[in-house]
């Protein structure tokens, strides 16, 4: 009767579709939903901040139980190894003057991440796409005024950056060479 | 997302968001799943939202996981969706699209702002009889009018 009523409320009386509306518009018991929501997801237990500062301390006690047995294990074979006799020969081994390594051409200062603290995805899109050179398309206005919180390493590429943006549900981006296309 | 979140959000948004299932679904226990979809998927996953839009972001998950519902196979619900099954969520979220460019282009003016007022506001029909003072049963026939439009194109 209901869809009827939505394809042909000519057929209906104003009592029968103001009875409907009434029917659509009445607000359901929040706090049993809620309680039945508990119940089919009692997954939720897992995420209080109590049972998750256990997982991280019985995490902490393994990896030094585990440091400790790796010292004790060698420790005990250094101490182990049978004496060798010292060479009668002296061998005498050239040491370069410069001991710094010359073939490092890395830069190893470290890239600092852009923090977006709730910034629009407007604003943060054609900052990150400036320092691309690629252009942002917004096919739909509403989602300019979206805000995020991201953390924006300029050193990823660009794929990498729109693969992250894209874990975010509302997000929806294309790729292309020269420009994204934020759906 | 913390336990604490999730309740928060709960509280304050179920009943809109239960209240726009059961205008497209009508079905109350199709709408109660729709609902506890969405709060499972932000329980699991690792969605943040903003103060400012996480009402419009809640609604918006209501209204398109209600239109893809309607396509599925197994629905014994006619509704504004399409006969084909479902196949790729891509298209999916494209043929939602289209339905938003398709109200845009072809509802009146006070049609849409009622279309939006109920199924991205989720609003009440009092409320929005209120907004456009007009009757309940205005509003009613406005949105019958713009989903049996919805409907007749897309199952072309």
């Amino acid at each position: 009767m209901f869809l009827d009523m939505q394809e042909h409320p000519e057929k209906y009386s104003d009592e029968q579709l103001e009875a409907m509306m009434d029917e659509l518009d009445h607000l359901p018991d929040v706090d049993k939903a809620w309680h039945e929501f508990e119940q089919n997801h009692h997954q939720i237990a897992m995420r209080s901040p109590r049972r998750w500062l256990k997982v991280a301390a019985s995490i902490i006690g393994i990896i030094m139980v585990s440091g400790i047995t790796f010292a004790a294990i060698h420790i005990v074979r250094h101490y182990q190894k049978p004496q060798t006799p010292k060479a009668e020969q002296t061998t005498y081994v050239k040491v370069p003057i410069n001991t710094v390594p010359t073939d490092i051409t890395t830069d190893t200062t470290a890239v600092v991440p852009r923090i977006f603290d709730n910034v629009s995805l407007d604003t943060m899109l054609n900052e990150i796409a400036g320092n691309y050179h690629v252009a942002v398309e917004f096919q739909r206005e509403e989602i300019r005024q979206l805000r995020f919180h991201f953390e924006w390493k300029s050193s990823e590429s660009i794929d990498r950056v729109v693969e992250r943006l894209n874990n975010f549900e509302a997000v929806d981006i294309i790729c292309e060479p020269e420009k994204l296309i934020v759906k | 997302m913390e336990r604490i979140e999730i309740q928060r959000l709960f509280k304050q948004h179920y009943a809109k968001m239960y209240r726009m299932a059961r205008t497209i679904l009508y079905d109350e226990q199709e709408s109660e799943d729709v609902v506890s979809d969405i709060f499972e998927d932000l329980l699991h996953g690792q969605t943040i939202l903003m103060p400012e839009t996480e009402e419009c972001y809640l609604l918006t998950s209501v209204r398109n996981r209600c239109l893809k519902r309607l396509r599925h196979p197994a629905s014994a619900i006619e509704g504004s969706g399409y006969n084909e099954p479902v196949d790729d969520s891509d298209v999916e979220d494209e043929r939602l699209t289209d339905i938003d460019e398709f109200i845009a282009c072809h509802l009146s003016e006070q049609e849409q702002r009622i279309f939006r007022l109920r199924f991205t506001d989720g609003c009440c029909y009092e409320e929005i009889a209120t907004a456009e003072g007009i009757s309940r049963v205005a509003v009613w026939k406005h949105l019958s009018h713009a989903l049996n439009l919805i409907r007749n194109h897309f199952n072309k």
